[in-house]
């Protein structure tokens, strides 16, 4: 593995990040807060280290499959790290492991925040914990392909990396670079539309594009302490809603409702199960609270219940309601959503509804194969058979996915935390949700959670994000075929 | 940037940046944490210089309070007939220290308990101005007792509590200090870890597009002398290193063709 290589790919990451520095540090002036030189320095020391390699490293289009992963895999961690400059250099609340988790809850769109009081940051540093959302959503290295002047193998790798392998686009016969170009396409004009649909239902300029910047990238940071909920505005919450669904879909598939193939957004089964499922959700939440006296009326249940699977099960943890007293039901319900998470080829982080999909496929199969035994039955989604391969992964990643969350979990527990709070916090983590249950519930925060847990929860959010197979690839050496 | 490009070139220019970059990071950093030590150094002598003078001024506050309470205490006992211009000029200079502290005052808490010795202040007065001159001694002294005095004594708690108020800001000020202590140092140890890890890079990048084509040449150099094998050694840089690499391909092609020509 070629390090420098490595360096090159990785600081045009950070030269991403470097970009946005320098935006937050003109909201900064604009506004003329305590953030600017805090930006500002980061900024600087950003845009050094990430030229740095510019000057020495000369190009190279042709990187191998453990280059690609650990470029991947350090512009998560580098991104994260720099992105924490801002806030530790700010201080306030910001110690060094709440710096660390606040920038790695943005950048992987987790959106669980360790600060009590989010409206004592000055504009510019809320500014800039929404622009870590933005920039995690797309994918640093997403972003940082579209730049790069050479688009041959390279980018074929990188791309294959950071998203995930279910996220496939054949139907839409498209290359790479087509990909990269309908996700910027498709992310910039969700963004763009966002802002102007809250704008209108009466939201400032600024919180607009920061709520914005939250749920085009299924992340969760808002700019109250209250979150959606202090806006108490059914409009804003009905348009956050949607497009928290829409940006929690397949990319490709939103791409191709977009330009007109509406056949293609219904036709996926994915699209269909993820619907479905989420409906179900809000029936059954909604009279759920409702039957346990939670709200007095019908419509506001379904408005909290609705707005909270949602919420949820896109990945991105906003509030318009406390889920504090929420019964066991609706909690259960928000857990499974809490695991599955949203589709591939979208912004959310997680197992997947593509993996679910395909497990509950795979028992269905399985059912079949028991009663036939000498049958060859495949899986299969919308008529085409799934390769072993891709059914493997799916269950294989769904049981180490679980696993993972358990000892998370596990860890928290030891740090003395309740088990509702060590559950959820470790599999809202995992699934870069956001909020959970407990101590972390949906208007609460994680600031009290130990030192200790701050760095488990903060490992788990990177390991959702980037997929728990990518980390065991590059450390075990081990070579998945589909890449090679 | 051409000139540059012309004076430097290649390996130079490379390095030349690379330590300019550097430069700059430490450069950044000094100005920083220069700034930062200004920024909080007159913020704290600043806070520090207004917390004494209104101290100073709760301070005047009590004494002119302790005459206030000599001067009824005289006319109570009957020493003195208790001139109203005199109570007029402890009055206004109370006020005076009063408004001078007022104008000190940057806390919501050290607000709240002016706001109160004003009322209290005020209630004072009344009180005083309603002692009853023309009864006995027993009768002042138990006007003194049941009214004056709780009153006073309420005014006393209150012009203290403003001083211990003051010295608790001031305990607060130095936990600011500790907290602007930590914002002084971030930005240097952030851009001189910045920088180690820059300086660390520039190491490998010597190291990998510098160092080890110089040895490569040398070691296919050393292979043609000794042992007649082909000059193969890929240098993937486009400086000076590369021409090298070309200059000596050149030698060692031209080398064999006379070697050839001669055989």
């Amino acid at each position: 593995m070629r390090l420098p290589v490595v360096f090159l790919y990785v600081g045009y990451a950070i030269l991403m990040n470097a970009i946005l520095l320098f935006a937050s540090a003109g909201v900064s002036i604009y506004y003329q807060d305590t953030a600017f030189i805090p930006l500002l320095l980061s900024a600087f020391v950003t845009t050094t280290v990430g030229v740095f390699p510019l000057i020495f490293v000369p190009h190279s289009n042709q990187i191998s499959i453990d280059e690609g992963f650990s470029v991947v895999l350090f512009s998560w961690l580098a991104s994260c790290l720099f992105g924490a400059l801002p806030y530790v250099m700010w201080g306030g609340e910001f110690s060094f492991v709440n710096a660390v988790f606040e920038s790695v809850s943005g950048f992987t769109t987790t959106g669980a925040t360790v600060l009590k009081d989010v409206e004592a940051l000055p504009h510019g540093l809320l500014f800039w914990r929404s622009s870590t959302h933005w920039l995690g959503g797309i994918g640093v290295v997403l972003i940082a392909l579209v730049i790069l002047p050479s688009l041959g193998s390279a980018k074929l790798r990188l791309s294959k990396a950071s998203v995930s392998s279910l996220a496939k686009v054949d139907e839409l016969k498209l290359t790479n670079r087509q990909i990269v170009r309908i996700i910027l396409m498709v992310y910039v004009g969700l963004t763009i539309a966002e802002i102007i649909l809250l704008v209108i239902a009466g939201m400032g300029l600024f919180d607009a594009v920061c709520h914005s910047f939250g749920t085009i990238a299924t992340g969760g940071f808002s700019t109250k302490n209250l979150s959606v909920m202090a806006f108490d505005n059914v409009a804003v919450e009905i348009i956050i809603s949607v497009f928290m669904f829409l940006s929690s879909l397949n990319f490709a598939v939103l791409y191709a409702a977009i330009i007109g193939r509406f056949a293609s957004f219904f036709k996926s089964p994915v699209v269909r199960y993820f619907f479905y499922i989420m409906m179900f959700g809000v029936i059954a939440v909604t009279i759920d609270l409702k039957l346990e006296g939670l709200y007095q009326t019908w419509g506001a249940s379904l408005r909290y219940a609705s707005f909270q699977v949602i919420t949820t099960a896109s990945t991105t943890g906003f509030a318009a309601a406390s889920n504090a007293a929420w019964p066991a039901f609706s909690v259960l319900l928000m857990y499974f959503f809490m695991i599955q998470c949203g589709c591939a080829g979208s912004t959310a982080g997680g197992a997947k509804a593509d993996r679910f999909l395909i497990f509950f496929r795979t028992v269905r199969t399985q059912i079949k194969q028991m009663r036939h035994p000498n049958a060859v039955i495949p899986v299969k989604l919308n008529r085409e058979i799934v390769p072993d391969e891709v059914v493997n992964e799916a269950n294989v990643f769904l049981v180490c996915y679980v696993m993972l969350g358990f000892v998370g979990a596990l860890l928290l527990t030891i740090t003395g935390e309740d088990l509702l709070t060590a559950t959820s916090a470790a599999y809202t983590c995992l699934g870069n949700v956001g909020p959970g249950f407990g101590k972390v519930y949906s208007l609460g925060n994680y600031s009290g959670i130990t030192t200790f847990g701050k760095y488990v929860l903060s490992a788990l959010m990177l390991l959702g994000r980037v997929e728990i197979f990518l980390f065991a690839v590059l450390f075990t050496g081990l070579r998945s075929r589909r890449f090679n | 940037m051409t000139t540059f490009s012309k004076k430097y070139s290649g390996i130079q220019r490379k390095i030349a940046l690379g330590i300019f970059l550097i430069a700059s990071l430490f450069t950044l950093s000094g100005i920083m944490s220069v700034f930062e030590l200004r920024k909080i150094g007159d913020h704290i002598s600043g806070a520090l210089m207004r917390h004494v003078q209104s101290t100073d001024a709760a301070k005047q506050m009590l004494d002119k309070m302790h005459d206030y309470e000599i001067m009824v205490m005289n006319q109570v006992s009957g020493k003195a007939s208790g001139d109203q211009a005199d109570y007029v000029a402890l009055d206004s200079a109370f006020t005076r220290y009063y408004a001078q502290v007022q104008k000190l005052a940057t806390t919501r808490d050290l607000q709240t308990e002016l706001d109160s010795i004003h009322a209290v202040f005020g209630r004072l007065k009344l009180v005083r101005m309603n002692m009853p001159l023309s009864g006995s001694l027993e009768q002042r002294v138990k006007w003194y007792m049941d009214d004056f005095y709780p009153a006073y004594s309420k005014m006393l708690t209150r012009t203290r509590n403003l001083i211990l108020d003051n010295q608790k800001q001031l305990a607060q000020k130095a936990g600011d200090l500790e907290v602007g202590y930590y914002r002084l140092v971030m930005p240097g140890m952030i851009a001189t870890a910045a920088s180690i890890f820059v300086l660390l890079m520039l190491g490998l990048f010597i190291h990998v597009y510098m160092v080890k084509p110089l040895l490569k040449i040398n070691s296919g150099i050393q292979a043609f002398v000794n042992y007649k094998s082909p000059f193969h050694v890929d240098v993937v840089t486009k400086d000076e290193l590369k021409q090298l690499k070309d200059s000596v391909e050149l030698l060692i092609n031209k080398i064999k063709n006379n070697s050839n020509r001669i055989s």
